[in-house]
C-alpha cells in the first residue's frame, strides 16, 4: 500500500510540473529562512551557555542615582567581590577583571596596541570556561608576570612565531606568555584581550585600589549555586550597600541613592541599559523580531503548499473518489496525502541545505557572525530540521488531506463537487493573511531604512566631513611624550590641506564620562552628574559648535584653563540658569571645591546618537596635561589618500615607534546605527522573501483559479467581455483580498512600527506614504502575475472552452 | 442585419496526427426572419458552422457576409463588436454561470454593452416575465431544473434583442415537456421577427423550422423547406 502512495505521490510530483516546483521551492525558501534564523537565535543564546557554571554566575551592577539622573554600571569597584563573597556564605566563589582598555605592549623596539587589557584573578579561567589553544587555564594566572593572550594578539605581537613562554614589556614589567585562548572559540559577553594575573600589580598600587570604593573599574562575578537564593538576593545587596558602600561615599559628601544587583551571567548578551558595558551586545528585541519573522515566511510556505493542494484537489478528485469506491478508508486517504506532503516537504529540506549553503555566506555579512554549517549541525539542529518537517507535513498537509477525503464518491464522479456552494472560503482566508503578511514587511523595512536614513542625515550640530580623528597613544605621564603630540599637532596645521586639527578625550557618538559636579542652589550646593567632553582650547570652534552666548576657551587667559567651563543648552536649562554667564560649577575637591566659571554656552548638539535625547553636556579645557584620546584633524576636500599619507609620514617622523591610527568622523557616526542597518539589511532580505512566496502562491493560486473558471470565461466571451474585462474579473478577487488584508497589516504596522519608532529620541513620524507604496507595491505584483497567466485564457477563442461542456 | 451567407466555407481542425475536416465547401444563406435548423449525425460539423455563424470562430477559407459585409477576415475585437449587438446564444448545456443569480445571469450581455444600470434592470425584467421566470430571478443556477435554466439562458439571448438567435442543441438536456416549452418560445420569438438558426438532432425540434439544412462529413447535404421536409 505504501509503496501505491509512494508511487502515485512521485508521479503526482512529476505530473503537475508547475504546481510541485512552486510547491517545492516555496517550502525550501520557507525552510531556509527557519533554518537561518534559528541558526542566528542559536548564536545569540549562546552567549556564555558554554560555561560550566553558566547557570551560578552573576555579575555585579551598580546603579547610582543622582537627582532623576541613573547611572547603571556594569563595572563596579574593585573591593565589592571579596567583600560580598566574605559577607554572605551562600556565594561560593568569585572572580574580577579590572578593566585597563587600550594598552601599549613593546616588543623589541616595536611598541604594539593591544585594544583590551585586562588585570584578572587567579581563579578568572577556572571560573570562566575559555578554548586554550595553548597552556593550562589552571595555572595560567597563577603567577605574577604571566600573562594570557588571545590567538589574535599572539599573531599580532609574535606573528607565526612561537607565543609561549615569549616575553613582553608592558607598563615597565616583564610578561610572560603562558597561555593563548581562541577568542572566536565561544560566544561571551567579555571581550577577550590580554589577561594579567592582579598578583603582577605594584603592591602600592594593589593597596590603593583594594581601599577605592568610588571608582568602578571592574567587572566583578559571583558564584551563587543556589538558583533560590540567587534569586531572592536583593535584600542581602541592600544590606551590603548600607554597611559598606554608603559610608564610603559619604565620605566625599555624595548623597545620592547607590544600588547594587546581580545579574544572571546569561542575561549580560541582551541588558542592553547599562553604561560601562562590555561592548558585544546582543538585542532581545531583535532575536524576537526575527524569529517572528521566521515563522511569518514558513507560515507564507505553508499557506501556499495547503492553497495549491486544494486547488489542486480538483485534478486529484477521480482519484479520490476511486480509492473510496475501493474501499479506501477517510484515515487511510489522509495518511496518503500526510505522507505525500512530508515527501514534497523532505525534498523542499535537501533543497534547503543546497540553499543554506548559498545564503550562508550572506548572512554572515549582514549580521557580523562567523558561522558554518558544519558548526551549526549538531542534534538541536536535526531536532529542529525534524520538527520542520512534522509541521509543513502535517499542518500544512492535513487541510488539503481533509478536504480532499471529504467529497463522497458519487458528487465526484458526477464532477458536480465544486459546484455545491463551494467558495473556497479557506483558501481565501489564507490567501489574505498572505497579503496581510507582505504588506506588513514591505511597510516595516521602508519604515526602517526612513528611520536610517533619517539618523544618518540628521545635522548633527558640528562638523563631521573630512574629519579624521587620529588615535592618541596613552602617554603615563611621560611628558616629553605629550610635548611631541602638540608640535605633531602644528606641524599638521602647517600642512596646506589641514585647516585645523585640535585635541579631544572622546569623540562625538562615543559614551561621555559623567563627571559629579556641584551647582549653588537656594538649598546648599548640590550634586550634578554631567557628561563631560575634555578637550583642548580650539576644539569647540574646530568642530564649529556654535555658541548661543559667550565665548570659546582663550590659551592666552591663564584662568580658562583651571577654572573655566563650557556648557551645552541643556545643562543651563536642568539648571534653569536665566543668565548662565554669571553662573559657576564646582569641581569637588577635599579642601574647597574648585570653581570653574561658565564663559560660554554651545547650542545644543548631538553629541551621542540619536537614540537618545541630547543631555546636558559640560565642557573642560584639558591643555598640556592631555594624555589619551584622539587628535582630530579638520582637512579641506582634495586628494584624501594622499593627504592621508603625508600625515602618516610626519607621525612616523616624530613617533617612529607608535602606531598610526585613525577613523574618519563620519564613519564613526555611521557605525552608531549598525544594529539599525543589519535590522534593515534583515528585514530587505526576508521581505523579498515574502513576496517571492506571495508571489509563487499567487500565480499558484490564479493559475487554478483560471482553470476552474474557463467555463466562466467562454460564457462571459461569447456574451461579449473584451479580453480587458476578463483580467478584471480574475484580479477583482485578489484586489478584494487585498483590501481585507491591508485592513489588518496597517494597523498592526501602525501600532508595532510605531513602538518601534518611539524607541529613538529622534526619529521620523509614519508616512503615509510609506503605506501608499506598500499597497501599490502589492497590488502591481499581483495583478501583473495574475495577469501574466490570465491573459492566456482571456485571449483564447471562447468555443475552445465550451466545446466539452 | 437581413441576410447572412456563406460561401465555400472551409474549416479544419488539426492535431499532432489527424486532420479532421469540419466543413468542407460550405455555402449557405439564411435571410432575416427565417427559422433555419441544422441537422446531421455527430461530427458532421453542425456546431462548427454554428460557431463561424456566431462569429465565435473563424473559417480557414471561404467568405462569410453579414448584411453583405465580409466578416471572416474580422479582428476578435471587431468580432465581438457585431456579436455582441446582433447575435444572441443558446446551449444545449444552457451555459449559466454558477456563482451568478438568474437576474445576474441575463444581465451579463447588458453589462458588456455598457447600457446603464436603471435600463438593464428594465430589459431583464422584461426578458424575464417573457420566459415566465420572474418569480426565480434571485435563485442560483443550481437551484432550478434543466427547464428553467435553459429559459433562464433563453432570456440571456434575447435581452439584447439581438436579430439573430444561434441555438445549439437547445432541447438536448430536457426531457419532451421542458424541451417542447423552450421550442415554442423560440418559435414566438421568430414569429416577432427574430432570425432563428438552430443545431439539432430532433426531427420534432427541427419540425418548428420553415427550413432544414443538412449536414454530412462537413458538407451540406441538402436544404429542404418545411413542407417537403415533412414528407
Amino acid at each position: 500500500m505504501f509503496k501505491n502512495y509512494f508511487v502515485i505521490a512521485l508521479r503526482n510530483i512529476q505530473r503537475n510540473k508547475l504546481f510541485s516546483l512552486l510547491n517545492i521551492a516555496g517550502l525550501a525558501l520557507g525552510i531556509v529562512s527557519c533554518l537561518l534564523l534559528y541558526i542566528f537565535v542559536q548564536d545569540e543564546l549562546s552567549f556564555d551557555a558554554h560555561h560550566k557554571k553558566a547557570d551560578q554566575l552573576y555579575r555585579i551592577q551598580c546603579f547610582y542615582k543622582f537627582e532623576d539622573v541613573e547611572d547603571k554600571f556594569g563595572i563596579s569597584p574593585f573591593p565589592v567581590m571579596p567583600t560580598l563573597k566574605k559577607e554572605y556564605p551562600e556565594i561560593t566563589d568569585g572572580t574580577r577583571l579590572f578593566t585597563l582598555g587600550g594598552q601599549n605592549i613593546h616588543k623589541e623596539d616595536k611598541v604594539i596596541n593591544l585594544a583590551n587589557a585586562y588585570y584578572a584573578d587567579e581563579n578568572y579561567f577556572k571560573l570562566f570556561d575559555y578554548k586554550f589553544l595553548k597552556g593550562d587555564p589552571q595555572t595560567a594566572l597563577s603567577e605574577p608576570g604571566n600573562v594570557v593572550l588571545t590567538k589574535e594578539y599572539a599573531t599580532k605581537i609574535f606573528g607565526t612565531k612561537e607565543p609561549m613562554g615569549q616575553l613582553i614589556e608592558w607598563a615597565n614589567k616583564s610578561l610572560k606568555v603562558t597561555a593563548i585562548v581562541d577568542e572566536k572559540g565561544f560566544n561571551t559577553h567579555t571581550e577577550a584581550g590580554m589577561f594579567i594575573p592582579i598578583s603582577s600589580m605594584s603592591p602600592e598600587n594593589r593597596k590603593q585600589i583594594e581601599a577605592n570604593w568610588g571608582n568602578n573599574n571592574s567587572f566583578s562575578y559571583v558564584v551563587i549555586p543556589n538558583a533560590e537564593v540567587a534569586k531572592n538576593f536583593q535584600p542581602k545587596m541592600d544590606d551590603y550597600v548600607k554597611k559598606y558602600i554608603l559610608p564610603e561615599w559619604k565620605k566625599f559628601g555624595f548623597n545620592g541613592k547607590i544600588t547594587f544587583h546581580i545579574e544572571p551571567l546569561r542575561d549580560i548578551h541582551f541588558n542592553n541599559y547599562l553604561i560601562y558595558d562590555s561592548p558585544k551586545k546582543g538585542n532581545y528585541a531583535y532575536v524576537k523580531l526575527f524569529s517572528i519573522v521566521a515563522i511569518l515566511i514558513l507560515t507564507i510556505a505553508c499557506i501556499n503548499y495547503i492553497n495549491m493542494s486544494t486547488a489542486a484537489a480538483t485534478r486529484r478528485s477521480k482519484e479520490v473518489a476511486m480509492r473510496k469506491v475501493s474501499g479506501a478508508s477517510r484515515r487511510q486517504l489522509v495518511m496518503q496525502f500526510m505522507g505525500e506532503s512530508t515527501l514534497i516537504s523532505f525534498i523542499a529540506l535537501l533543497f534547503s541545505f543546497g540553499l543554506l549553503e548559498v545564503f550562508l555566506p550572506m548572512f554572515n555579512e549582514i549580521t557580523g557572525k562567523e558561522i558554518t554549517i558544519a558548526s551549526v549541525l549538531s542534534v538541536n539542529m536535526i531536532l529542529v530540521v525534524l520538527g520542520l518537517l512534522f509541521v509543513i507535513g502535517v499542518v500544512a498537509g492535513s487541510f488539503p488531506a481533509f478536504y480532499l477525503s471529504r467529497f463522497s464518491p458519487h458528487l465526484i464522479l458526477k464532477n458536480s463537487f465544486l459546484k455545491n456552494g463551494n467558495k473556497h472560503t479557506v483558501r481565501r482566508v489564507l490567501m489574505t493573511v498572505q497579503f496581510a503578511i507582505s504588506l506588513f514587511m514591505i511597510i516595516s523595512t521602508l519604515m526602517v531604512y526612513t528611520q536610517l536614513s533619517f539618523m544618518r542625515k540628521k545635522e548633527m550640530g558640528f562638523e563631521r566631513e573630512n574629519m579624521m580623528a587620529i588615535t592618541i597613544p596613552q602617554s603615563f605621564g611621560d611628558t616629553l611624550l605629550v610635548k611631541k603630540f602638540r608640535t605633531l599637532k602644528n606641524e599638521l596645521k602647517k600642512q596646506s590641506f589641514v585647516s585645523d586639527a585640535s585635541f579631544t578625550a572622546y569623540l562625538p557618538g562615543q559614551n561621555f564620562s559623567r563627571f559629579v559636579l556641584k551647582v549653588k542652589t537656594k538649598n546648599g550646593m548640590e550634586d550634578k552628574p554631567i557628561a563631560t567632553m575634555v578637550s583642548d582650547y580650539d576644539f569647540p570652534k574646530l568642530m564649529n559648535m556654535e555658541l548661543a552666548e559667550g565665548r570659546y576657551f582663550d590659551p592666552k587667559n591663564n584662568s580658562d584653563l583651571n577654572n573655566a567651563v563650557i556648557i551645552n543648552e541643556a545643562t543651563a536649562r536642568m539648571l534653569g540658569w536665566k543668565n548662565p554667564l554669571k553662573e559657576s560649577l564646582f569641581i569637588p575637591a577635599d579642601s574647597a571645591n574648585i570653581e570653574l566659571k561658565v564663559i560660554g554656552v554651545l547650542k545644543d548638539f548631538h553629541f551621542a546618537s540619536l537614540h537618545s535625547p541630547i543631555e546636558p553636556l559640560t565642557v573642560f579645557m584639558n591643555d598640556p596635561r592631555f594624555t589619551s584620546g584622539y587628535m582630530m584633524v579638520k582637512m579641506k576636500p582634495g586628494n584624501m589618500s594622499a593627504n592621508i599619507a603625508s600625515i602618516q609620514k610626519t607621525w612616523s617622523t616624530m613617533l617612529p615607534n607608535k602606531e598610526f591610527e585613525y577613523e574618519f568622523l563620519d564613519d564613526s557616526i555611521y557605525k552608531l546605527y549598525l544594529a539599525e542597518e543589519k535590522m534593515f539589511k534583515v528585514f530587505v532580505y526576508f521581505a523579498t522573501l515574502a513576496l517571492l512566496l506571495s508571489a509563487m502562491g499567487i500565480y499558484g493560486l490564479s493559475f487554478f483559479s483560471t482553470q476552474q473558471r474557463t467555463k466562466e470565461i467562454g460564457i462571459r466571451k461569447v456574451m461579449g467581455a473584451s479580453a480587458g474585462r476578463i483580467l478584471i474579473l480574475l484580479n477583482k478577487e485578489f484586489v478584494v483580498m487585498i483590501g481585507i488584508a491591508l485592513l489588518i497589516a496597517f494597523p498592526a504596522a501602525w501600532y508595532i512600527i510605531g513602538n518601534w519608532l518611539e524607541g529613538f529620541a529622534y526619529h521620523t513620524s509614519l508616512s503615509p506614504f510609506v503605506f501608499v507604496i506598500s499597497v501599490v507595491g502589492i497590488l502591481l505584483l499581483t495583478v501583473l502575475t495574475v495577469s501574466l497567466q490570465a491573459l492566456r485564457t482571456a485571449w483564447r477563442n471562447p468555443v475552445l472552452s465550451l466545446r466539452y461542456e | 442585419m437581413s441576410t447572412i451567407k456563406t460561401v465555400a466555407m472551409q474549416k479544419v481542425y488539426r492535431t499532432e496526427d489527424i486532420e479532421t475536416t469540419a466543413l468542407n465547401n460550405v455555402s449557405v444563406e439564411i435571410k432575416e426572419g427565417e427559422f433555419v435548423a441544422i441537422m446531421g449525425p455527430s461530427g458532421c460539423g453542425k456546431s462548427t458552422l454554428l460557431n463561424i455563424l456566431g462569429l465565435l470562430d473563424n473559417p480557414d477559407s471561404g467568405e462569410y457576409f453579414i448584411n453583405g459585409e465580409e466578416v471572416s477576415t474580422y479582428s476578435e475585437k471587431k468580432r465581438a463588436e457585431v456579436r455582441k449587438a446582433n447575435i444572441g446564444f443558446v446551449f444545449q448545456s444552457f451555459n449559466l454561470i454558477d456563482e451568478l443569480t438568474v437576474f445576474e445571469n441575463i444581465e451579463l450581455p447588458l453589462i458588456y454593452t455598457g447600457i446603464s444600470s436603471s435600463e438593464r434592470k428594465k430589459l431583464v425584467e422584461e426578458a424575464m416575465e417573457r420566459m415566465n421566470i420572474v418569480h426565480r430571478k434571485n435563485h442560483y443556477p443550481q437551484q432550478l431544473s434543466g427547464g428553467q435554466q435553459q429559459r433562464v439562458a433563453v432570456a440571456r439571448a434575447v435581452v439584447n434583442k439581438p436579430k439573430l438567435i444561434l441555438a445549439d442543441e437547445p432541447t438536448g438536456n430536457l426531457d419532451s415537456t421542458h424541451g417542447e416549452e423552450v421550442m415554442k418560445l423560440l418559435s414566438g420569438l421568430n414569429t416577432t421577427g427574430t432570425t432563428i438558426v438552430m443545431v439539432t438532432h430532433s426531427m420534432r425540434d427541427a419540425g418548428y423550422a420553415h427550413r432544414t439544412i443538412r449536414l454530412l462529413d462537413g458538407r451540406v447535404l441538402f436544404e429542404a423547406a418545411k413542407e417537403n421536409q415533412l414528407q
